[in-house]
């Protein structure tokens, strides 16, 4: 019963996601301790401090997430999603939405720039997700555009990447 | 939404807005293009080149000294931006006929006109690369063909200079764009690493501005020692260095051949450096006459500093006579330490490798005669006695490094033997 | 010195400093709304340098940072944004208040107490310039990697209750901080082969990814605006919360006073300075003040009054370093001395003695920014509260695309878009699973500073750190928040027993362990 129990604890969602945090943690700890054999001691010092800090502490988090905790009085110092109450599936929607937006908006950042990207990208959000109407949508993107144009560009001079599409349309 | 609630909200965007507006407007305010009062007059003496020069820039989060104080490490401030330089209003346009062969100055006169010359800086503002490279661009329209228009900086940080050097690579190869080559970037080559378009034997070199031949010289605490002999009895002397600058490297040298010096990386600048000398945390440190004694003139003042060696020339009698006895020693005639010749010729090397810090190049395919021009203009401007007056204001001891020279000193480098070639990348700070 | 005070307010009080500044004001003022990454504003001014009048030059760029750092606690309490080195600790109850719909008193006593805080740390450094020398050379190398040491372990202290958690994200912070070029060994540490990766990770970029975009997504996610209660009486009586944060914020004198004094002492340590002093703060109120220990965290308005007075009183403490020995209290200082340079003017002692009222008159500047900025932004607070009421799907995409393009012009690098969404993964998950976030980018931002001094430590005094009477101090005061830490662990753990966590969704944990059978 207890096993049975613990395999379920330990193949829920609040288990896994933790232990992928903690993987990740080792997988730095691990490649740098590794590397540091080949530095020089001024260079190994500050990586393998964190490692020494962070694998015992690493290792107790796991010993307590598997041994399945009770939550303390205390809380963390940080904040949490707010999204207790709310229908799973809601909650999912439109953690699928502002992801695959934000993707898509450095996708575009990356294929055709910010001048372009960022005002167009934003003004789809408002305009579909937002309901911000027609006038806020065009205003708010008008707005970023001038930012980009007027403070970065003209005040700053600010040096740009060049945007994929337009290399290949030969334009830059 | 209530229709309350709608039309506060309006009224928010509505704010947003107009104060996204303003802030976009009033940034407008600094035209770069606007012409700036004259320079003001130079009001300290001349100071010195950095301690050191940084490897490779150092973290985002780490303060860094200005380059007066030291060079030893590129600025790493997180805001890096391409800022416009302009033209002082008024600056004396130096006829075609001073700048360089009339032939080339009838070719390539006015081609500077119209577009502005940007020159692209692999650090943060504010490092020493970024500093000398505004020091030289408030010079260099006197002394170009034609009437440039503007200067403006760039600064590409990343990749320790690759950036940078991928951004010269981009750009068009008609001498409008510059590099103040990171010298980092030399030193990865020299390690076998594949630099894109970048070939030591052909490097479209221009100059580099801070080829001189100080006296460098070394000083322990005179609270804590009275001769060299006291030094070798301790065995171990600690003092800033280790990095590659071309200032306590000196003191690296002795230490990697087995003398009494102990190197100690992470000190930022001379300045910091002498601080903590004062403050008896290091026990030795570099003391050069133009410039330590006028960052802490009480260690001369209460004659902390004794002289120990020098390299490079030899430092004048007034400056000796003033740090008093004993006469310090020239580096290889060190008593008790024994430099073999292959490490003296490394070391020799080293010495004149680190007079091409911040080299300046151009496009590897700009046309032979504007290599040229461009060459000239810039012995011109860093002969220039403006110039050498500001330069020295920020901190650089300036001398005009030729593209022949530096050739020799690759040539040099080259010829090493692997454990020289080592050596002098150990002295470089790479390890 | 008195020669040079009236000669410094007769330059500064004159026409050219004065526009200087009235033009770069409003610049000023929205750039450090910009979440994290702010405008690089001083650097254009770093192009005239030279051209125009040092005066002017430094009117405005002293000006400028001084009035940028005080509006940083605007997007760290009403968007959860800190900023890349200071008002991070602002945003532990900053935040959690403006959810409440207290954003308005929480700005308030941001601003009252910023103002008590930079007028402090002003007048501190005017007292000291005389002796600042002679002050500066009582502390040393020790004493920097013990501040710096501090300042990380003060995560241990802030995760009390999750101190397992905390002493993990502050080691996997530390090795973030590890990869790419260190100067003080002289290699290049697990770059992957990414040319990208020879300089690390920007910290602009991580704090983006870190809090701005997970709390972006929070707001879309959870379908709420950033404030979940009094959303109407916040709307309507947003004047008075302003005022009643003022008022809160000037009945709490003393703590105010502690924090600046703490704010300008750490302030002065060059390099350890803006990054630290504002958590060490914030972790003496924690540990001082009634029943702090429970509320902290939670939108304790006393938590905005500890981390914000000792954010800007910092501004005095950093400029001492720079002003008396020409050396760097913070990463920002570095542009003031290159525009000292470019103007011919070598900072540092000589500084002193040949252009003393210049020196004095950034004092001046800075305590001018906060008599003009602080009302401004006092006047507006009630306006932008009200940010914490805007639906979530049209602030979200503002916040993002505008940290976006802060991100990315931060480094100009577009690999860091690349750093931003993978800290922003990093950040969801932790956020989600209750890792706290702050330890992260404290010891990302002093992870620099802690290896080079702990390293000159090491070469230079080694065990005689511990016949420093200075140092013993400061190691005096680790061991007794660690112990005050570890008191308040196991006050927790017991507790746990019969208490739940009172913030809904929190994910913490830890230590007591029950049978799941």
């Amino acid at each position: 019963m207890r096993w049975r129990n613990l395999r379920t604890y330990w193949l829920s969602t609040e288990v896994l996601g933790e232990l992928l945090l903690i993987a990740l943690a080792f997988a730095l700890f691990g490649y740098l301790f590794v590397l540091s054999f080949d530095w020089p001691e001024a260079a190994r010092l500050l990586p393998r401090i964190a490692v020494i800090i962070g694998v015992p502490f690493g290792l107790v988090r796991l010993v307590v997430l598997l041994r399945r905790v009770r939550p303390s009085a205390a809380s963390v110092m940080d904040t949490s999603f707010r999204i207790e109450g709310q229908d799973p599936r809601a909650i999912a929607g439109r953690f699928v939405r502002i992801w695959t937006w934000l993707l898509a908006l450095y996708l575009g950042i990356w294929m055709l720039g910010f001048h372009f990207a960022l005002p167009v990208g934003t003004f789809i959000y408002l305009f579909r997700y937002g309901k911000a109407g027609w006038v806020w949508s065009v205003g708010l993107s008008v707005a970023i555009y001038a930012t980009i144009k007027l403070v970065y560009d003209v005040a700053l001079d600010a040096v740009w990447f060049d945007a994929v599409i337009p290399q290949w349309l030969g334009l830059v | 939404m209530g229709k309350n609630n709608r039309a506060r909200y309006g009224a928010i965007f509505a704010l947003l807005a107009v104060a996204l507006m303003v802030f976009a407007l009033s940034g407008c305010g600094s035209d770069p293009t606007q012409e700036p009062a004259p320079a003001p007059t130079a009001t300290t003496a001349p100071a010195d080149t950095g301690q050191a020069e940084s490897p490779a820039p150092a973290p985002a989060a780490t303060p860094t000294p200005a380059p007066a104080d030291t060079g030893q490490a590129e600025s790493p401030a997180p805001a890096p931006a391409a800022t416009p330089t302009p033209v002082p209003a008024g600056a004396p346009t130096q006829a075609p006929s001073e700048t360089g062969p009339a032939m080339q100055e009838s070719e390539f006169a006015g081609h500077f006109d119209d577009e502005p010359v940007t020159i692209v800086v692999g650090s943060a503002p504010g490092g020493g690369y970024d500093l000398l490279a505004r020091t030289i661009a408030r010079f260099a329209p006197q002394h170009l063909p034609g009437e440039p228009r503007r200067f403006q900086i760039r600064n590409v940080s990343g990749g320790g200079g690759l950036r940078a050097w991928e951004t010269l690579l981009r750009s068009d190869a008609d001498g409008r764009t510059i590099l103040t080559l990171n010298i980092n970037l030399i030193r990865q080559v020299l390690l076998g690493r594949e630099v894109s378009g970048l070939d030591l034997n052909t490097l479209p070199l221009i100059g580099a501005p801070t080829r001189v031949s100080d006296p460098y010289l070394i000083c322990a605490d005179r609270h804590k020692y009275s001769s060299w002999d006291d030094l070798l009895a301790d065995g171990s002397v600690t003092i800033a260095g280790g990095t590659g600058g071309r200032v306590p490297m000196g003191a690296h040298f002795v230490e990697l051949v087995g003398g009494p010096m102990k190197t100690i990386p992470g000190y930022e600048g001379s300045t910091e450096t002498l601080a903590a000398f004062e403050r008896g945390e290091l026990e030795a440190s570099t003391c050069i006459q133009r410039r330590d004694p006028r960052l802490l003139p009480e260690l001369v003042e209460d004659m902390r500093w004794l002289p120990l060696f020098w390299w490079n020339t030899r430092p004048n009698q007034e400056w000796l006579d003033t740090l008093g006895a004993p006469e310090p020693y020239h580096i290889y005639d060190l008593p008790g330490v024994d430099f073999q010749d292959w490490q003296k010729t490394a070391f020799n090397a080293t010495v004149e490798y680190n007079d091409f810090l911040r080299m300046y190049v151009v496009h590897p395919d700009t046309p032979p005669g504007l290599v040229q021009v461009w060459r000239d203009s810039y012995q011109a401007v860093i002969e220039d006695p403006g110039f050498i007056e500001a330069a020295g204001i920020a901190g650089y001891d300036v001398g005009f490094g030729s593209p022949d020279d530096f050739g020799q000193v690759i040539d040099d480098l080259l010829s090493l033997p692997p454990e020289g070639l080592e050596l002098v990348l150990r002295l470089s700070g790479i390890n | 010195m008195l020669e040079a005070a009236i000669s410094a307010a007769q330059n500064l009080f004159s026409p050219g400093p004065l526009i200087g500044m009235a033009i770069v004001l409003p610049v000023a003022l929205a750039s450090g709304l910009i979440p994290a990454g702010g405008l690089p504003t001083t650097s254009v001014v770093l192009s005239f340098a030279g051209y125009i009048d040092p005066w002017i030059a430094m009117s405005i760029v002293v000006f400028s940072m001084a009035a940028g750092d005080i509006t940083e606690p605007v997007p760290a309490i009403l968007l959860g944004v800190p900023g890349a080195r200071s008002a991070q600790a602002t945003v532990l109850d900053g935040y959690p208040m403006a959810q409440r719909g207290l954003a308005g008193e929480a700005l308030g006593a941001s601003y009252t107490t910023t103002l008590v805080g930079g007028l402090f740390g002003g007048a501190v450094l005017l007292a000291v310039l005389p002796v600042g020398r002679e002050l500066l050379k009582l502390f040393g190398s020790s004493e920097f990697f013990l501040l710096s040491l501090m300042g990380i372990l003060a995560i241990a202290i802030i995760s009390a209750g999750a101190f397992v958690k905390g002493m993990l994200t502050a080691a996997f912070g530390i090795a973030i901080a590890s990869i790419g070029f260190t100067n003080v060994g002289g290699v290049v540490r697990a770059d992957m082969g990414i040319d990208f990766l020879w300089e690390g990770f920007g910290i602009v970029p991580i704090v983006i990814g870190l809090f701005a975009i997970p709390e972006a997504m929070d707001l879309v996610i959870g379908d709420t605006p950033v404030a979940r209660e009094r959303l109407d009486t916040m709307m309507k009586e947003a004047n008075k919360d302003v005022l009643r944060g003022m008022k809160v914020a000037l009945s709490h004198k003393w703590l105010m006073l502690r924090s600046s004094i703490i704010g300008t002492f750490v302030g002065a340590m060059p390099g350890v300075g803006g990054a630290t002093g504002h958590w060490i703060a914030y972790v003496q109120a924690r540990q001082t003040e009634k029943g702090a220990v429970d509320t902290f965290g939670k939108g304790d308005i006393r938590g905005v009054i500890a981390a914000d007075a000792a954010n800007n009183s910092s501004d005095g403490g950093v400029l001492i370093p720079t002003l008396v020995f020409g050396i760097p209290g913070a990463p920002g200082m570095v542009l003031v001395l290159a525009i000292l340079i470019l103007s011919g003017i070598t900072p540092g002692p000589p500084m002193l003695s040949t252009h003393l009222d210049l020196t004095i008159a950034m004092v001046y500047i800075i305590i001018l920014a906060n008599i003009i900025v602080v009302p401004i932004m006092l006047l507006l607070a009630p306006y932008l509260a009200r940010v914490s009421a805007v639906p979530p799907n049209i602030l979200a995409p503002i916040v993002i695309a505008v940290t976006t393009l802060a991100a990315y012009q931060a480094s100009r690098i577009l690999e860091d878009l690349l750093v931003v969404l993978a800290f922003a993964v990093l950040g969801v998950f932790m956020k989600r699973y209750g890792w706290p976030r702050p330890p992260i980018l404290i010891a990302v931002a002093l992870a620099p500073t802690l290896e080079r001094f702990m390293w000159i430590t090491v070469n230079t005094y080694g065990f005689g750190l511990f016949l420093r009477v200075q140092s013993l101090v400061l190691i005096a005061m680790m061991i007794a928040l660690v112990y005050m830490a570890l008191r308040v662990q196991s006050v927790a753990s017991e507790s746990a027993h019969t208490a739940v966590p009172d913030r809904p969704g929190s994910k913490v944990s830890e230590e007591s362990i029950e049978d799941p059978s």
